[in-house]
This record gives C-alpha cells, sequence and structure tokens, in this order.
C-alpha cells in the first residue's frame, strides 16, 4: 500500500523544479537542489520523525524510457 | 505481482502525460533510502547518482566503468550490489553507481529486479 507521501507526489506539480533532487515530506516538497545527499540531509532536518524520500524531476520535457 | 503507480505530469510538446513511477527503499548494510524513481523498461540496469551511493555507504572500490545510453555522453561507474524493498519483496540488484553528481533521471531498470519473480 503507497503512503501518503508517493500519493501525493503522483499528482504534485513539480515542473518549478525540472533538474533538480526533491526530497518528500509531510506531503510537500521539504527541500530541493543539485545534489541528492545535501537534499536528503536537510529535509531530514526539517522532518526528523519523518523518512523523507528522494526524487529527481526531469530537465527534460519527452523522456524515451 | 508488483504493480506501479503513474505520475501525472505535463509536457507542452504531448500535453498530459502519464510516467510509471514506483515508491522504493534502497537497502546497503544498515544504510536505507526512501526513493521515488521512474521505472524504465528499457534499461539494463539501475542509475545512482555519486550522492546517493555515499549515502548507502558504498565504497570506491572495484573497476570503473563506462555505460552509454541516448547521445554521446558516458558515464563512469561502479557496478555494486545492493538490495531494493518494492511492495513486499526484498531484492538484491546490481546498480551502476555514478561517480559524478549530475545523471540526468533517477530511475529504476525493470528487469534487474523482475527476474527475481
Amino acid at each position: 500500500m503507497a503512503s501518503k507521501n508517493y500519493e501525493w507526489y503522483t499528482q504534485a506539480d513539480l515542473h518549478k523544479y525540472r533538474g533538480e533532487w526533491v526530497a518528500i515530506a509531510s506531503q510537500r516538497v521539504a527541500a530541493h537542489g543539485f545534489n541528492a545527499k545535501k537534499v536528503l540531509e536537510e529535509a531530514r532536518k526539517k522532518y526528523p520523525k519523518e523518512n523523507p524520500a528522494l526524487a529527481k524531476v526531469p530537465q527534460e520535457d519527452i523522456l524515451v524510457l | 505481482m508488483i504493480e506501479f503507480s503513474y505520475r501525472k505530469e505535463y509536457s507542452p510538446v504531448l500535453g498530459e502525460i502519464y510516467r510509471p513511477s514506483a515508491e522504493v527503499i534502497l537497502k546497503h548494510n544498515d544504510k536505507i533510502v526512501l526513493f521515488y524513481p521512474y521505472i524504465d523498461s528499457g534499461a539494463d540496469i539501475t542509475l545512482i547518482p555519486r550522492s546517493l551511493g555515499e549515502m548507502l555507504g558504498l565504497e570506491l572500490t572495484d573497476e570503473i566503468v563506462e555505460l552509454g545510453g541516448l547521445g554521446d555522453n558516458k558515464v563512469p561507474v561502479l557496478i555494486k550490489k545492493i538490495e531494493i524493498k518494492i511492495g513486499r519483496y526484498l531484492i538484491p540488484i546490481h546498480v551502476a553507481w555514478a561517480l559524478i553528481e549530475e545523471i540526468p533521471l533517477l530511475f529504476l531498470a525493470e528487469k534487474t529486479f523482475s527476474q527475481g519473480f
């Protein structure tokens, strides 16, 4: 069963973070930037009782997967 | 059976699009990272950036190889073995740990874990 943070993430508009890492906690972007480790550490400090998740927002409009 | 969710996004070229993604835990020894990658059915291996590998406690040992993909850019990587937890399944996989931070996307190669079923 998906977590609330993940469900929020599947619907969230993250276009302003294109090309960046985002950390998700409390159903929001808890931190963002270009270094995954720094982003996650920042989110963990802001939300110490949660386990923030990391995601990368694509830079490109079209992806070939 | 594992089912994937789709992330709703918007492309100025294609309009509303849906990309497959998952909620996954990466695990190496006692280190864990929760992440939300896209699912890539065409990729041979999952690529993770340098800092993510550092968070998992991966070590700079083994032979460096170069990975290619779309375009001419090659990425220097180390092939490492970790575990992923997806749904209720804990599966050992190999990942390509990039020695750079700037990788284009965070995706999970479907092939590497679907063979475990």
